[in-house]
């Protein structure tokens, strides 16, 4: 059958955690590479984030135009130009050379001066001297000095040619450097077509206007480059997918070991509680195997004990109960002297023995009237003892064993009379719970006592204790009694200002309310 | 010590059967019977307990629970079973759980190791008393009473409501209702219900009476209107008649 049963588990639940989290981060692992791999491969290439010169001379012309990744390009008028006019920055090398043919060209296309151009380029822009040669211009065949006579159609373009309209003669912005010169002049294949299609990294442009005017482009500044915004999308789809996935498979990991906690938990509450179930990993199978091992000991450990228990109980009452016939014959006061001796070893016989059999009460609780039955004992037990008027509310049900229930008033009720020559008992509901209280006017217990005095055999003074016979098991008992029942028991000082006037013994139950009277009645029926 | 043997009020000499595998115990026991006027015998386990039965004159079995071989309750179990004597269980097992074991089982009564030899004698003259009683009518081993819904637990000495939650009754309150279920629909007065409770020559007071009957009526209160114990005027009480 077990076999059957591993059989039948997922195989994925069943495997060691090691394997598990280690195949969740490959997994996670490859699918991130994966996704992002097919991203890079498979998705269209990103908008450009730059502009071509048409779209740059479309927009000084009109003021504005639209550019093919979807923004518009503006061109605002000033008064004043901006400080490249005025103060052209340094550049290197190449950037010169980049600037000298895109001012050519544009004031081409525009058909002014180029000296009524300015060209600034944004700092930390890829305008390096490998991009300004490598990336935008030329792929043609090496440059060649000189205008040749195939090189008719790009006779205009030609920046460093001095008799070509609008050639930075004069150099404003720094003018093309002579050695920069040949490398462009022969450049072929840089058509008005190809140029369409060039992409210049984001620049600023003025044109001076015939009115005075400046007509300034302001690169546009994005947050973020497209590639970098097609990245962070990989990056996002990725934790979208993964996320999910990841989220499943750590429950899956996570529910065996939190089922093993709670079913083990409640293996030390519950005697007869089901193993730990043997499920999930194997780790937590070895684990459940532990446990259930442990538990099984310590049941036959307890069980044992209870025989112990048991079987010293018999052995030691057969030979009191000859005792006690054996002593019928003798003088009337020695006679009540080992009677009564008896009588204490078997109350300390008969605690020890419902102190460690307490924890089966839990499975012999019923409704039932705590009120009749508080009555019924104080009258039972007023004969013994001293009970004075009692405030007891009529009809508090509670989920409990009579018998139990009775052992622990009778406890509560000897010991005030024991300790305080008397006690009052006060019933009431307090919202779902129900508080008997045990109220002596005795001396009470030092602070530190309070809760010590629950402890087996704790003794206050061990000889004010020997003189009035109890067996150091009452108070023990009957917390065992109450907490089976699934309630508690506590003692605490009663004060008038700061002096003790008594001690309060409380046993808090839960409540049945009358309206669930029925379903319990059904339930025991 | 002038405690009177039943032999003073019965015909022949009872005849008491003592069976427990601790012979010590066995010899005490029988001595002291003997010595309060009852002719024992005695057994030291089930097998020798029979043949002794087969006599046929055994008035009451006073029966360890805990024995080699067949064990105390079995033997109770079987005894109750053929009819046989009343039988007072001993036990060196002194829980709650055990006596209502051994009472549900057969047994008529059930005593704790170590107990008082005295009570022990008490204990079987009330065991013979009841099964004398027993002749005239009412069942007292039935170990529950049904009434108008209710139900009183002869052996836990408990009433389960018709609703069934549990309600505990004082030992005077569980004699009291004894009383009553025994003599449905009779009046009886004050004097009647004493005499029943404690035997013709005890004297309480009558007003004890009325303050335990009134606390059993509030125990016994329902929602139907009607009372289960009613007051006749001028005479005492009476239990509503069964159906």
């Amino acid at each position: 059958m077990p076999q059957n049963a591993r059989g039948r588990r997922p195989l994925f639940v069943s495997l060691p955690i090691f394997w598990q989290v280690l195949s969740l981060s490959l997994t996670v692992l490859v699918l991130a590479l994966g996704i992002n791999t097919l991203l890079v491969l498979k998705a269209p290439s990103p908008p450009p984030s730059g502009y071509t010169l048409n779209e740059v001379a479309t927009a000084l012309r009109r003021g504005e135009a639209p550019l093919q990744n979807g923004h518009r390009l503006r061109a605002v008028d000033k008064e004043t130009p901006p400080d490249y006019v005025t103060h052209p920055p340094v550049m290197w090398p190449g950037a010169q050379d980049f600037q000298t043919l895109i001012r050519t060209r544009l004031a081409q296309d525009l058909g002014v001066p180029a000296d009524t151009i300015w060209i600034s380029f944004p700092p930390h822009r890829d305008f390096g001297r490998r991009a300004s040669r490598d990336r935008f211009l030329f792929d043609g065949p090496p440059p060649q000095h000189g205008p040749g006579p195939n090189s008719g159609p790009n006779q205009r373009f030609d920046p460093s040619r001095p008799d070509m309209p609008g050639a930075p003669a004069s150099g404003a912005g720094g003018g093309a450097p002579p050695q920069a010169g040949p490398r462009y002049t022969g450049g072929p294949r840089v058509t008005a077509d190809a140029r369409a299609n060039i992409f210049f990294p984001a620049f600023n442009v003025t044109w001076k206007l015939s009115d005075g005017r400046y007509r300034v482009i302001v690169a546009p500044k994005s947050l973020i480059e497209p590639w970098q915004a097609r990245l962070l999308l990989g990056f996002g789809l990725t934790a979208l997918l993964i996320l999910p996935l990841a989220y499943l498979l750590s429950q899956r990991l996570s529910r065996p070991i939190t089922a093993f906690a709670e079913a083990a938990a409640k293996l030390s509450v519950e005697d007869s509680a089901p193993p730990v179930p043997a499920d999930g990993p194997r780790e937590v199978r070895q684990a459940a195997g532990v446990v259930n091992a442990m538990q099984t000991r310590i049941r036959k450990q307890i069980e044992s004990r209870t025989m112990l228990m048991g079987a010293i109980a018999h052995d030691l009452k057969t030979p009191l109960a000859r005792m006690r016939l054996r002593i019928e014959d003798l003088p009337a006061p020695v006679r009540e002297k080992l009677s009564q001796d008896i009588a204490h070893m078997d109350g300390l016989i008969r605690s020890a023995m419902s102190f460690t059999s307490a924890h089966k009460l839990a499975e012999q609780v019923r409704p039932l009237d705590l009120s009749a039955l508080t009555e019924s004992l104080i009258d039972d037990m007023g004969v013994v003892c001293e009970i004075g008027e009692a405030s007891l509310a009529p009809n508090l049900m509670v989920m409990g064993d009579q018998v139990a229930l009775t052992r622990i008033l009778t406890n509560l009720i000897e010991n005030a009379g024991r300790y305080a020559s008397g006690c009052r008992v006060r019933l009431a509901a307090q919202g779902d719970t129900v508080e008997l209280s045990v109220l002596d006017d005795g001396p009470g217990l030092p602070e530190d006592a309070l809760e010590a005095v629950f402890e087996p055999f704790y003794r206050l003074e061990t000889s004010r204790n020997r003189d009035t016979g109890g067996t150091g098991l009452g108070l023990s008992v009957a917390r065992a009694l109450a907490e089976a029942q699934g309630g508690t028991l506590s003692l605490r000082n009663r004060y008038d200002g700061d002096r003790v006037t008594g001690l309060e013994a409380r046993l808090s139950l839960p409540r049945l309310r009358p309206k669930t009277r029925r379903k319990a009645a059904a339930a025991t029926a | 010590m002038s405690i009177a043997g039943p032999a003073a009020a019965l015909d022949a000499p009872t005849r008491a059967l003592i069976v427990d595998d601790d012979p010590d115990l066995r010899e005490l026991i029988s001595q002291f019977l003997s010595n309060n006027g009852f002719v024992v015998h005695t057994a030291a386990q089930a097998r020798d307990m029979d043949k002794l039965l087969a006599r046929g004159d055994i008035d009451v079995i006073v029966l360890d629970y805990m024995m080699p071989g067949e064990d105390g309750l079995s033997v109770c179990k079987r005894l109750n079973e053929a009819g046989g004597p009343p039988v007072i269980m001993l036990s060196a097992r002194g829980e709650e759980i055990d006596r209502i074991v051994g009472l549900e089982l057969g047994a008529d009564d059930y005593m704790a190791k170590p107990f008082h030899p005295r009570e022990l004698l008490a204990r079987i003259r009330a065991v013979l008393r009841r099964r004398e009683a027993r002749a005239g009518g009412w069942d007292a081993k039935s170990p529950i009473t049904h009434f108008f819904g209710w139900q009183l637990d002869n052996i836990k000495r408990t009433l389960l409501r018709p609703d069934g939650v549990q309600v505990a009754l004082s030992n005077a309150e569980f004699e009291l209702l004894r009383v009553f279920l025994d003599r449905p629909g009779r009046a009886l007065s004050r004097d009647q219900i004493l005499d029943y409770l404690h035997g013709p020559n005890a004297d309480s007071f009558d007003r004890a009476i009325d303050v335990q009957i009134s606390r059993l009526r509030r125990k016994l209160s329902d929602d139907h209107a009607e009372d289960i114990i009613r007051t006749i005027r001028g005479i005492g009480y009476m239990f509503k008649p069964l159906k």
